[in-house]
């Protein structure tokens, strides 16, 4: 069970790093959040970190589960797959992602 | 094909853009083969299961491998040496293999629970078929086959390296895909994200294979270091133990007695193969291996034991350089038991397949329509090599699966005739890409739908195994093979109904190419 958990976590996690260092590009951003466009670019460097954080946390669980030899080798070819997930939901531009980007950036437009 | 496509171009981007390109069209065909078959060769276990239906059998342990021995040494008359490799979640048989001096190996599947020889299989399978076909493209003369995927896999380095140069804006475009209704620019933005991000598995995947043949393709330090000695390298990085026959008769020491004396030097772990050499010989020894599946490396530890008295005379492990060789095989190999990682590779080996099939596509669609006009024929030789070398192999791979459910077990020469099935198909693939190059892909995408769906059907029919039922007994390997079909079969009908709407459409259109080689570059 618990590496049933950790290999889903570990997962989202690499997704969840690549979608935010995706929203960090202004194309991808205004792709999914058209009416931004008159706004200033995307903040890149909140996104930037994220993403970093969260791919870090990916490589960090995969060597959690399986140690370093299995463990780079999971997080690595973990990464090929999370990554192609990402294009594909960036591709697809689901409802969830607009509705987060946007709660995201009315945040940021309040703070 | 005109002058101004095969001039070798000035500048740095633009030459390494014309290698990656000229590289891609020349040796593409052949490193589709080796990708296809490498991504197949990950389930090759569960291949022989699906083709072999006698060695659907449920697991269970070797009770004696004492009780194996008559049955090995009545395989061949005069075995010079025989072999066990034991049951695992993946082949639940025992492997038996029995040599005659100076013939060819016997192979037969054993049911350890009754110790009863199984049906011959009558088929090469995946481990005996795809696999050797992956690796040395089953040309065996002078090791041309294994030169040629030496060849490719350099290739696909360069390959590898001279796409990230090229790719302008490769962090820009990191995860672009845009699905427009010109399909050149969809293709593009599908080649570069697979690309980009099966980098580091393509690169790894290539450089850890030419790595596992070091010894073929750079044989001459070998040469330095051994020159004629007898001592090869093998025996010294793996410790092998050697001794010839003494051509005295002499009784054989029972194998349970060593394989629990190896167990007990491992902390508990049974061997996973038994090899004996000169089976009832007063110099008669026996191999027993450890088996390596726990760890990443494909290691060769070993313990050696006299045949007659079943002392041990040697012990072996890998030795610390050959080790890191037979990590950086074994990330290759994947002998290893984790069944996430093999499933993450089969994708990524799937994934990498895309890549090289779009980049054939790219080539001809951004040249079609300048080379029509201008009545050059590069387009059309490389569009039926795409095809071919692509959607073919897929078909010749269902072909050789359909013969397999086809043909009678009983018949002489059935593992021949389904290899004949495979290649004839294939060379059948090419013509028809060739002569009917317009409806090229959309009739073999339609053929591959078919031919996977078929392969299911025959599996049911033939052997009375249906999805269901190999889920409810865990046939796993046949439940899922019978599964990645019928996700093959989707992908293959939807992508022949689309394309056919797009030709219906008309929406077809080469861009023009300068354009699109400059965002390309």
């Amino acid at each position: 069970m618990r590496d049933v958990v950790l290999l889903v976590v570990l997962f989202i996690a690499a997704y969840a790093g690549f979608l935010a260092l995706a929203l960090s590009q202004k194309q991808h951003w205004l792709r999914i959040l058209p009416d931004a466009a008159g706004e200033a670019s995307p903040p890149s460097g909140q996104f930037r970190v994220a993403g970093g954080i969260f791919l870090a946390l990916s490589f960090a669980l995969a060597l959690m589960r399986d140690g370093a030899a299995f463990g780079s080798i999971l997080c690595g070819v973990s990464l090929t797959i999370a990554g192609g997930a990402a294009v594909v939901t960036l591709t697809a531009n689901p409802f969830w992602l607009r509705s987060l980007a946007l709660a995201f950036a009315q945040r940021r437009g309040g703070d | 094909m005109d002058a101004s496509e095969t001039a070798v171009p000035t500048g740095f981007r633009a030459s390494m853009n014309w290698l990656h390109t000229w590289a891609g069209v020349v040796i593409g065909g052949i490193l589709f083969a080796i990708f296809w078959m490498g991504t197949l060769s990950v389930f090759d276990r569960e291949i022989d299961r699906w083709t072999m239906p006698m060695t659907r059998i449920d697991q269970s342990a070797v009770r004696s491998l004492d009780a194996l021995v008559p049955v090995a040494e009545r395989l061949v008359e005069k075995p010079e040496q025989w072999s066990i490799v034991l049951p695992t979640d993946r082949v639940p048989t025992v492997q038996l293999r029995a040599r005659e001096k100076g013939g060819e190996d016997v192979r037969r599947h054993v049911d350890p629970a009754s110790g009863t020889l199984l049906d011959e299989p009558g088929t090469l399978g995946g481990t005996r078929f795809f696999y050797p076909f992956h690796y040395s493209l089953h040309l065996r003369f002078f090791d041309l086959g294994e030169w040629l995927v030496g060849i490719a896999a350099m290739t696909m380095l360069i390959m590898c390296i001279s796409g990230v140069v090229i790719h302008k804006k490769i962090f820009a475009d990191f995860f672009t895909l845009r699905i427009v209704r010109k399909p050149q620019r969809t293709t593009l933005d599908l080649h570069n994200i697979t690309g980009v991000f099966g980098l580091p598995f393509n690169f790894i995947i290539a450089l850890s294979g030419l790595i596992i043949f070091f010894s073929v393709y750079m044989p001459t330090p070998q040469m330095i270091a051994y020159g004629n000695s007898k001592v090869t390298v093998s025996d010294e990085t793996f410790g092998r133990f050697k001794r010839k026959a003494a051509g005295e008769l002499a009784a054989q020491a029972s194998l349970d007695t060593m394989r629990l004396e190896a167990a007990r030097r491992w902390d508990g772990e049974q061997p996973e193969s038994v090899r004996v050499y000169f089976p009832g010989d007063a110099k008669s020894y026996v191999e027993m291996r450890r088996p390596s599946e726990r760890g990443v490396a494909d290691r060769v530890d070993a313990i050696y034991f006299d045949g007659p008295t079943g002392a041990i005379l040697k012990t072996t492990s890998t030795r610390p350089v050959a080790n890191v060789q037979r990590f950086i095989a074994g990330m290759h190999l994947i002998q290893f038991r984790h069944w996430t990682l093999r499933w993450l590779y089969f994708v990524c080996g799937l994934a990498g397949c895309t890549l090289i099939g779009t980049g054939f596509l790219f080539w001809v669609q951004s040249r079609r329509k300048r080379h029509t006009k201008l009545g050059l024929r590069g387009v059309s030789v490389v569009e039926g090599l795409s095809v071919g070398a692509t959607t073919g192999i897929i078909i010749a791979t269902f072909g050789f699966l359909i013969a397999n459910r086809l043909l009678p077990l009983e018949m002489a020469g059935r593992s021949a005739l389904e290899v004949w099935a495979f290649y004839l198909i294939w060379i059948g693939a090419f013509a028809h890409a060739w002569l009917r190059a317009r409806y090229a892909w959309i009739e073999q995408c339609g053929a591959i739908a078919i031919g996977s769906l078929l392969a299911v059907v025959l599996n049911a029919t033939t052997t009375g195994h249906t999805i269901i039922h190999s889920v409810l007994r865990s046939q796993w390997g046949v439940a899922g093979m019978d599964m990645v079909l019928l996700a093959g079969c989707a992908i293959a009908a939807l992508s022949a109904m689309r394309l056919r709407g797009r030709m219906t459409q008309g929406t077809v259109r080469a861009v023009p190419q300068p354009a699109l080689e400059t965002n390309h570059a």
